[in-house]
């Protein structure tokens, strides 16, 4: 090689390489967490006994490309706070609510390291992301505090820590709900045998795709349905999956696991129109899936696809709830119309958890300490019904595989109907029949509607 | 279905949208020796324009990419004047960052206006193939296969026949002895520089019909961009769209044939393969290559 062109090819390389230090951002936070020079355990500075006020800091992207639907998230946390602090606050004193911006894993480690020794906090709460949740919980458990996550789903967030309450759902959970829904109802929907069934399981190669897809593998070695793809693919680069479609075709699948974001799954579904590739049925795990902007571009073509996911207000019969639960949900649809917040699916996540955090945990704790706040946390027990989201709280003591995890947060399936999710599965919950299954062949299906203008 | 053929057809028409993009960033590359990593931003941009223009006023992205690109080409002038142009000649180091800077702060400009959320375009086309036989190929995909030679011929001739675009070979080839030759050099990179960013801008629209945009969707191009550059030849148009096609095949074979994951893998295998075989790239000349740089 000549000199000049290594010249040229240095100057590639480098240039590369610093661009994958920018994409790599995450990471490289994620292991600061683990620096053994950070292992020595830092002043908390908050003395439990003689602070009047609790100080609750609440941890959630509010900048960068996750803010839109995490600050949904925080409106619920603010809202919960503002109403609780209503009713008296914790024995007539208002808990104060302190805010920190973390749009990234490394964000997250900062925000953490700020809220506790800054701003004294006893108590924080998050945070949306799984990549920021999974760096930001052992920053917590280094400083002694409770972490609160109440909307991000990774596996490991509940599965190590010990110093973590989740009051939504596990991703093990979700891909493992995903399985037995393929083998039981969805196989009788399409009227295949559960050990007949072919599934093909595709997710983005990041943390909260692959957390859903190695619970759904692990499910599928225990399930008379068949793997017959398993592909992951990585969601910030892929530009085509036409391989993928056609691999799927080959296959013969009966139905698709989907773990995705919002523009890979949009654009799969337009691919897999183009080529014409019939899939009798497509379940999505939260993500992309769950998300109006993935339906609308779609338009009619994501009549019948479903989704699993913790359920929401939106998506159950609120009627079914008990009074107080819907007196509940009044107050804080009225609270957030006055605020001028919309109501999202991660709003009410957002709310209900810190709101049982802090009227069924934060009284009955001796402390603000880490040890006092999880053991009051063993006597929560609130019934689906009494919950906003339709689902209940009871949290596994510290012996349990998943310590701190709401054992109560079963997922739902949901289906797109019209550009709406409406429960199907499982029936007691469900709020709708399902529609097109099997999907029917894109040839029969109605044009693509254009959605209305922003 | 032929299915060969079929995997074979995805392959090219992926290639064709990577090609757009590395036409001009190969010009930038070959004529100014600047590592242009906002060049993907540019192409956000222009995909944020059609994606406007379709919401607000209803307008084809094939119609907006008549008013993105000349929008484009008018920012890569005042980018040229106020960043590039204080750059040539600095060591590389400088100019790496500086487009890295600039690509960044695009980034966040686009998510501070438009916030992270996915916008989508559906025009009538979405979705729809042409088909031959048992083959189907993506009508928007076909477009922006076509605009991609169709710009890159037009380019290739401007390059070959035209006297601005000998002027662009000549400092490519030899800055100083073009300077002495009476060329404007600082002219040239700047319409240089324009019309390569004008380039990424009309990949962005033509490509609104097919992906999302976020403020982020650059970046999911730009690095496979580099590659398709370096391994069709520094400064090579001819190279660029061969190297593009050839990786979008690659990628749509062994993705069949192996998995999504190894497909990444199989074109950095097939990109140090050529480098280690015909370090100037497939295309690429010796004589383009010479670094003028400080």
């Amino acid at each position: 090689m000549r000199p000049i062109t290594r010249h040229a090819l240095l100057l590639v390389l480098l240039g590369l390489f610093a661009f994958a230090l920018v994409a790599c951002e995450a990471d490289d936070a994620a292991e600061e967490v683990d620096d053994p020079d950070d292992d020595a355990p830092a002043e908390n500075g908050v003395d439990d006994d003689t602070d009047d006020q609790v100080r609750i800091g609440a941890m959630f992207p509010q900048s960068g490309d996750l803010a839109f639907e995490a600050t949904e998230a925080l409106q619920g946390v603010e809202v919960a706070v503002e109403l609780f602090n209503e009713d008296g606050g914790l024995d007539g004193t208002p808990v104060e609510l302190v805010d920190a911006d973390a749009p990234d894993p490394e964000a997250g480690t900062s925000a953490v390291r700020q809220l506790v020794e800054e701003d004294e906090v006893d108590v924080i709460v998050g945070t949306y992301a799984s990549a920021i949740a999974s760096a930001a919980v052992p920053a917590a458990q280094r400083l002694d505090t409770l972490y609160l996550e109440t909307t991000a789903f990774a596996a490991g967030i509940t599965e190590g820590p010990d110093n973590v309450l989740r009051t939504t759902i596990s991703s093990r959970a979700l891909g493992a709900y995903a399985v037995e829904f393929i083998g039981s109802g969805l196989a009788d929907e399409l009227g295949v045998d559960a050990d007949e069934m072919r599934v093909a399981m595709v997710y983005s190669d990041d943390e909260f795709g692959t957390s859903i897809a190695e619970a759904a593998l692990d499910a599928l070695e225990d399930s008379p349905v068949e793997l017959v793809l398993d592909e992951s693919y990585d969601a910030a680069t892929v530009s085509d999956f036409s391989s993928t479609l056609l691999r799927i075709d080959e296959e013969d699948a009966d139905a698709l696991i989907h773990v995705s974001q919002i523009s890979d799954g949009i654009l799969f579904w337009r691919q897999a129109q183009e080529l014409d590739i019939e899939i009798p049925a497509a379940i999505g795990a939260g993500g992309g899936y769950g998300q109006s902007d993935f339906a609308e571009p779609l338009g009619d073509a994501s009549d019948g696809i479903f989704n699993v996911v913790p359920p929401t207000s939106g998506s159950i019969d609120t009627d079914a709830l008990s009074q107080d639960a819907q007196d509940l949900l009044g107050r804080m649809q009225d609270r957030l119309e006055e605020e001028g917040y919309a109501q999202g699916v991660y709003t009410d996540w957002g709310f209900m958890g810190t709101w049982v955090f802090l009227n069924e945990v934060l009284p009955n704790a001796e402390s603000t300490s880490t040890e006092d706040l999880l053991a009051a946390a063993q006597e929560v027990d609130v019934a689906a019904e009494d919950s906003i989201t339709g689902f209940g709280f009871e949290f596994a003591g510290p012996d349990h595989e998943t310590p701190g995890q709401n054992l109560r947060a079963d997922p739902v399936v949901q289906q797109w109907q019209d550009l709406d999710l409406s429960v199907v599965f499982p029936e007691e919950l469900a709020v709708a029949d399902t529609i097109n299954v099997p999907l029917p062949p894109w040839a029969e299906r109605d044009e693509i509607e254009e959605p209305e203008d922003d | 279905m032929d299915l060969a053929l079929q995997i074979v057809t995805s392959g090219l028409l992926t290639g064709g949208i990577y090609a757009l993009l590395a036409v001009g960033l190969t010009l930038i590359f070959g004529v100014l020796r600047v590592v242009n990593f906002a060049h993907g931003e540019f192409m956000m941009l222009g995909m944020y324009g059609a994606y406007w223009m379709w919401a607000l006023w209803d307008i084809d992205p094939y119609l907006s990419v008549f008013v993105v690109v000349p929008a484009i080409f008018a920012l890569g002038l005042l980018v040229d004047r106020l960043i590039i142009r204080r750059t040539i000649g600095a060591p590389e180091v400088t100019v790496v960052f500086a487009t890295l800077g600039l690509s960044i702060f695009l980034q966040n400009a686009a998510l501070t206006v438009w916030s992270a959320d996915t916008r989508s375009v559906t025009t009538g086309y979405t979705g729809t193939a042409f088909t031959l036989g048992e083959v189907r190929a993506s009508v928007p995909l076909v477009v922006s296969f076509g605009v991609a030679l169709v710009l890159a011929l037009a380019l290739w001739a401007f390059l070959n026949n035209t006297r601005f675009g000998k002027a662009i070979q000549a400092v490519a080839q030899n800055r100083d002895a073009a300077a002495l030759m009476g060329i404007n050099v600082q002219r040239v990179y700047m319409m240089t520089y324009a019309i390569a960013v004008a380039g990424a801008g009309a990949m962005g629209a033509i490509a609104a019909p097919v992906f999302s945009v976020v403020p982020r969707v650059g970046l999911s191009f730009v690095i496979t961009a580099f590659v398709i550059v370096v391994l069709g030849g520094l400064g090579s148009v001819p190279g660029a769209v061969i190297a593009a096609l050839l990786i979008g095949v690659v990628q749509s074979v062994v993705g069949f044939m192996i998995g999504a994951a190894w497909a990444e893998i199989a074109y950095f295998a097939v990109f140090m393969a050529v480098l280690v075989l015909r370090p100037q790239g497939l295309f690429g000349r010796r004589g383009a290559e010479v670094y003028q740089g400080a």
